[in-house]
């Protein structure tokens, strides 16, 4: 007979994020064609995988053992935290004496090289001669966001849906970026009217959707030292009540690593408090210097436009 | 293929055995989950526990001619991948195995947070607790119920009497269960 603790570790067991597709494999057969490579104990050492992925690894033990020795977990709610995030969202904490840009390069992208990210707007506009002048697309031209798309335009390049949290007005603007591939809903909300300021000008606010899944891929967040992270129960308009986690303080990156195992940092959020839930296979992200509660609130109204 | 047929198992063992490294490969995808699940439990690292399988994987391939029928091949890879994770954990420093903790969820896709059968809280409780458990402990809760052998099969991968296995996990378990305290039960 089955009892309760057994049931919970096989639902455990279900739900551990294992998968790495055939990445494994071609580590293993690739490790395995290399001449001279009978077993031994410092091979590792010795001969590290020369890939983008050895790197995340590397990267990822070195940062979540600095989070996990400053990070204050003392209730079982926070015990979540330490084992990492809901989605596709993994969070992760800068070493106080390392920055992030210099700490984490992406294969693809020099460290701290904000303009050369691998982020770019999926809109086929890009031209530098755009007549608009609004605040809105300065700001997300300071963003690296692109050019401004319709609801309807953002909704035909994505799957995902198009959030609306009507307690922060009208949109600014609605972007479609990559990564990932499949894409990122932003909705860019204007400073005021209840939205403290950022530290982009004029933003008050980015509200997205992302896959909670990215074709096997994960994102990163990487938090500077100075962040906190607290495991918070969010409120949905349809009337559910979904785990999440509330990140405040200093500024951080956005990463995610792809589906063949690269990773790339993202630098171009708002990176400021931010709320992370997941609802429905979607993760929600809210970006902006609104208190925890005052995030949670305006969680509770945020809708699918479509 | 070792998603197909017991002969199929049979013929993609004794290809791999004679140095047919796709073969192999296939061996390694159809085990690589429960290794990485098991790796995971042991040492309390989804990142080391890459690492280790990947080893592990390594060392198995060299070792194949050991394997004398395809049924017992998982056991045995799962006993590799569990020496691998314990060795990994016993070289370690202490303060290193307490802060080194990292695995990821899959989003539980149960409409209703509420009516999950295992909240993301209470599996982060969950991988908590077990990593706090002594090695011994974490490596029979791994083998039974994150690598998936049952107990004849867990016997055989660690050398042991089938009744061994059973009082090892029930132990296992008891120890688990008094950590826990009343945390799972609240929730369930």
């Amino acid at each position: 007979m089955t009892d309760l603790l057994e049931q919970r570790l096989s639902q455990l067991s279900e739900r551990l994020d294992v998968a790495v597709g055939d990445r494994l494999v071609t580590d293993v057969l690739a490790a395995l064609d290399t001449p001279a490579r009978a077993p031994s104990k410092d091979r590792r050492r010795r001969e590290p995988r020369p890939t983008a992925r050895r790197l995340i690894w590397t990267v990822s033990a070195a940062v979540v053992l600095a989070l996990l020795a400053t990070l204050a977990v003392p209730s079982a709610r926070h015990a979540v935290a330490r084992w990492l995030g809901i989605g596709s969202t993994r969070l992760e904490r800068v070493p106080d004496d390392t920055g992030t840009g210099a700490t984490f390069p992406s294969p693809t992208q020099p460290a701290g090289s904000a303009s050369s990210s691998s982020s770019s707007s999926s809109s086929s506009a890009s031209s530098s001669s755009s007549s608009s002048s609004s605040s809105s697309s300065a700001s997300s031209s300071a963003l690296g966001l692109g050019q401004p798309l319709s609801v309807t335009e953002a909704a035909a390049r994505t799957a995902l849906p198009v959030p609306s949290a009507p307690g922060l007005g009208t949109p600014a603007g609605v972007y479609v970026v990559t990564p990932p591939a499949t894409g990122q809903v932003i909705v860019v909300y204007a400073a005021g009217a209840g939205l403290p300021p950022t530290p982009v000008a004029d933003v008050g606010a980015l509200l997205s959707t992302s896959p909670g899944v990215v074709s096997g891929g994960s994102f990163l967040k990487l938090l500077g030292p100075e962040a906190t992270v607290e495991s918070v129960r969010v409120a949905t308009a349809s009337g559910a009540a979904v785990d999440g986690f509330w990140i405040a303080g200093s500024p951080h990156t956005y990463g995610f690593i792809d589906a063949d195992g690269s990773f790339v940092v993202d630098t171009l959020r708002l990176a400021t408090n931010t709320l992370l839930w997941l609802v429905d296979g979607v993760q929600y992200r809210l970006e902006s210097g609104l208190s925890r509660d005052g995030a949670l609130a305006i969680a509770r109204t945020v809708v699918p436009t479509r | 293929m070792l998603e197909t047929t017991p002969e199929d198992h049979a013929a993609v063992l004794r290809r791999a055995r004679a140095g047919d490294t796709d073969a192999f490969g296939v061996i390694v995808r159809a085990h690589q989950a429960a290794a990485l699940r098991l790796a995971t439990i042991i040492t309390g690292d989804s990142t080391e526990a890459y690492d280790i399988v990947q080893e592990a994987f390594i060392r198995a391939y060299h070792g194949l001619s050991g394997v004398r029928e395809e049924d017992a091949l998982r056991g045995w890879l799962l006993r590799i991948v569990a020496n691998q994770a314990k060795n990994s954990q016993r070289s370690r420093w202490r303060r290193e195995r307490r802060y080194e903790r990292q695995a990821a969820l899959r989003p539980d896709h149960v409409a209703g947070a509420e009516e999950r059968a295992l909240s993301d809280l209470d599996a982060g409780v969950l991988l908590d607790t077990l990593s706090d458990l002594a090695l011994r402990d974490r490596e029979i809760i791994a083998l039974r119920f994150f690598g998936g052998l049952s107990e004849a099969e867990a016997a055989a991968a660690l050398g042991v009497a089938p009744g061994t296995v059973k009082s090892r996990t029930a132990r296992a378990l008891s120890r688990l269960r008094h950590r826990l305290g009343d945390s799972m039960e609240a929730s369930a």
